[in-house]
């Protein structure tokens, strides 16, 4: 019981463990680890919410129907198991303004929140367009062996390299 | 037998939910859900991401 509430597993338990479930998942429901579809649907919700059910003619909402799914349940699953984690091992808090960043660009939340914000609409974006995201195409993709992920993936890595060489 | 499965939607739902979960708490112990480690990786000081990455791929190739 005590590796419930430790801080941090080897980096390559962890891994395993996800390749493990990611094996589960494709058994028992047919379906890989993926995020972003997820946060399309929820739009097509909210937009449909507010103007009526015409929304889901949309060809894009006709290829992913604004309901819920799978999909939808294991993000809402994500935040419910990261919670559990971080509640166990005491690490739970929350922060504003992250200490790499204060470091660089002082202590204003503001500023902070306009570029999360920014950045959020650009992975929504990208992710879309690359039909999908760092777990879709990072994870699952790549261990089906797909040019299309691996290809994705180190272009992940290489834009978020050279990001985050340039601002810090 | 799977078949049946597929179609069984709250079954699938329910999971789904539970991978998530699962997902979840593994992200959170491997310590990728903090901008740190996140940050540390793409300036290529702290390689955790790439580490759980690669061991789940193989270990999802096999």
């Amino acid at each position: 019981m005590e590796y419930l509430s430790m801080v941090q597993w080897s980096p390559y338990a962890v891994g395993i463990g996800i390749g493990i479930l990611s094996g589960i998942a494709f058994l028992l429901s047919d379906k890989p680890i993926g995020c972003s579809t997820a946060f399309t649907r929820t739009s097509g919700m909210i937009e449909k919410l507010l103007r009526g059910g015409f929304v889901a003619e949309k060809a894009y909402y006709k290829k992913f129907a604004p309901s819920i799914d799978w999909e939808w349940m294991l993000v809402l699953g994500i935040f419910i198991g990261a919670f559990i984690s971080s509640i166990l091992s005491g690490e739970f808090k929350a922060i504003w303004v992250p200490m790499k960043w204060s470091d660089t660009f002082g202590h204003t939340p503001i500023l902070r929140w306009m570029v999360a914000l920014l950045g959020g609409v650009i992975i929504g974006f990208g992710s879309r367009w690359a039909g999908g995201c760092t777990s879709g195409h990072g994870i699952s993709g790549t261990l089906q062996l797909a040019v299309s992920s691996w290809l994705a993936a180190i272009c992940f890595f290489i834009g978020g390299i050279v990001t985050a060489m340039m601002i810090f | 037998m799977l078949k049946i499965l597929y179609q069984n939607t709250n079954l699938q739902l329910f999971i789904g939910l539970l991978t998530g979960v699962l997902f979840g708490f593994l992200l959170q112990k491997g310590g990728v859900t903090k901008y740190d480690v996140i940050i540390g990786q793409l300036l290529l000081t702290d390689f955790t991401v790439v580490k759980i990455m690669l061991s789940a791929v193989i270990t999802g190739m096999l």
